[in-house]
């Protein structure tokens, strides 16, 4: 079993999931001052009203589009037509 | 209202303001048990606008999750966007499917719900389906996946390139180790541990709240 840990540790997924885990949990822990200060760098303030820091998550959200992920459950509750905004022509990246 | 003040004793924890209270009828699920879903045609908004809308959650998680939307997008195929994610998580947690763990911060409980959708996606990539599979890793090999995965890695890493420090958190946490195993491994105290991850998470946030746009 022990054998078995170490190869499955070894793979690049595993390794992969293994620093997403760490690092998102990071960021959802971090202070109020470390995002403004990050923000900061970037010369943007989420504290003004429609800073482009929240773009795509407050004022202009980017459309639900049900079904990415797989089939969408009848009891999701999200209408299958997004009413939302539509996406810039110019997309942010994904990454 | 229970919702509500799960959403500002989170934030409050932080120091952090909540706006309202919040309604709980507007999503059962942010309350931390499971519940009966909502009824969707009479819902009006994104999933992620109407638990904007229901105050549920404030600026700086949006900001967080956000950040971390855009880290957990990595790898995944091309036509699925770092909203997508976000959004697919408030879905699900807002359809009553996922009941928020007592204790557990809002933001904290999204992201994890994203890296469970991040998760499931990336297994099934491969196989060309969307059907719900076992929670159990497939050892099988896939070099698709698998050179995708070194990608990724790479990628990450390369924020932190100029910050040996941190490079060798990353390759200690990927190992698996626990912080103080890679402390004892590389022989940090705790305060350059924790300044490490101070740096590590303003890189990280940085990027998240970064605008770019493709050519």
């Amino acid at each position: 079993m022990k054998k078995y840990q170490r190869f499955a540790a070894q793979q690049p997924e595993v390794r992969l999931e293994k620093v997403l885990e760490a690092l998102t949990t990071e960021v959802a822990g971090a202070t109020e001052q470390e995002v403004l200060d990050a923000a900061a760098d970037l010369r943007m303030d989420p504290r003004l009203r429609g800073s482009v820091a929240t773009l795509g998550v407050k004022g202009l959200v980017f459309p639900y589009r049900p079904g990415v992920f797989g089939p969408v459950k009848p009891d999701t509750g999200v209408s299958p037509t997004p009413e939302g905004p539509s996406p810039p022509t110019d997309t942010p990246d994904a990454s | 209202m229970a919702a509500g003040r799960c959403a500002q004793s989170a934030t409050a924890a932080r120091g952090e303001t909540v706006r309202g209270g919040g309604s709980a009828a507007h999503s059962p699920s942010m309350s931390q048990t499971k519940s009966s879903p909502v009824p969707g045609p009479s819902v009006i908004g994104t999933p992620l606008e109407r638990a904007v809308a229901a105050e549920l959650i404030s600026d700086m998680d949006l900001l967080r999750l956000k950040a971390n939307a855009k880290l957990l997008a990595r790898g995944l195929a091309p036509e699925v966007q770092w909203w997508d994610l976000l959004q697919e998580a408030f879905a699900r947690v807002l359809s009553g499917h996922r009941g928020r763990p007592p204790g557990v911060p809002v933001d904290a409980f999204i992201t994890g719900v994203m890296r469970s959708i991040r998760s499931q996606y990336w297994r099934q990539m491969s196989r060309g389906c969307h059907e719900s599979e076992t929670d159990i890793f497939d050892p099988s090999p896939d070099p698709e996946r698998a050179l995708l995965a070194v990608q990724e890695l790479a990628a990450i890493t390369r924020l932190f390139a100029d910050d040996p420090v941190v490079m060798r958190i990353l390759d200690g946490l990927a190992d698996g180790l626990t912080p103080d195993e890679i402390c004892s491994a590389n022989g940090f105290s705790k305060t350059t541990y924790d300044s490490a991850r101070k740096r590590m998470r303003r890189t990280l946030l940085r990027e998240g709240l970064r605008m770019e746009f493709r050519p």
